[in-house]
């Protein structure tokens, strides 16, 4: 179980990842050249800092709003980290990840998906 | 690190009608990204977290603040290891009417670079205050 929690982060993590290119490919490459360290920035884990790279904390802001359900599965997305790949997730919470990340109504990658 | 004290304790405060809240603390793991705010409670479980991040995203929307968002909260039951550990450093000043701070250190399940623990009588005191 602890496989599939570790897993099911990576492929937000990853899907996030996408849209950081997105974002750059639709008209805010120069952001580039604005901020210096931006390249670099995106050389992490962080969940929270890619939805910021990808330009997408408005979006979830207001996607948060209107569907509060996607936004409960954000709150199981956000308590992932690379270095879960260290700790054993119980069964149920590794359940709970997936049907986060999965749920095609309010999935995380769902929402994500509308992005890249 | 004021600030998020601040809406920490509001949040906590107003979370408790819902879910009686046992420990309150503020943490950042070792190797962690950010500071997160975790609220324990006894009735907190599988079957009704969500229900619970469901209250508490409603509380930080409603303080509108960049010191908190839905990748810093976390709800745990009483049990949770780090929120028994935090609690026990807590009991260590009862009746303390401050926050303790602790450092470095090997908390429950995790190791941590520290953390804020509210007192137990932020809640009372709050709406002590607010009802005058």
């Amino acid at each position: 179980m602890g496989a599939a929690y570790y897993l099911a982060g990576y492929a937000i993590d990853a899907g996030l990842k996408s849209c950081v290119l997105a974002y750059l490919e639709n008209k805010n490459a120069d952001v580039i050249f604005r901020e210096k360290k931006f390249s670099e920035s995106c050389w992490t884990h962080n969940l929270r800092s890619l939805v910021k790279l990808a330009g997408l904390q408005p979006a979830l802001d207001a996607a948060g709003v209107r569907n509060p359900a996607l936004e409960v599965n954000w709150t199981h997305v956000a308590r992932w980290s690379e270095t879960s790949r260290y700790e054993s997730a119980a069964e149920v919470q590794a359940r709970r990840l997936l049907d986060a990340v999965m749920d095609l109504q309010n999935g995380v990658l769902s929402w994500i998906k509308i992005h890249w | 690190m004021i600030e998020q004290i601040e809406v920490g304790s509001e949040i906590a405060r107003r979370f408790d009608p819902f879910m009686p809240v046992k420990v309150a603390f503020w943490f950042k793991v070792v190797d962690g990204y950010d500071w997160e705010l975790c609220i324990a409670s006894d009735r907190i479980d599988e079957k009704n977290l969500d229900d619970g991040h469901a209250e508490v995203l409603k509380l930080i929307r409603e303080q509108n603040t960049p010191y908190i968002d839905l990748f810093r909260i976390r709800l745990a039951n009483s049990s949770d290891p780090l929120a028994t550990a935090l609690l026990k450093e807590r009991e260590k000043y009862p009746g303390s009417r401050v926050g303790i701070r602790v450092g470095e250190g090997w908390f429950g399940d995790r190791a941590i670079e520290g953390a804020y623990i509210y007192p137990e009588s932020i809640i009372a005191e709050k709406e002590r205050a607010s009802a005058h």
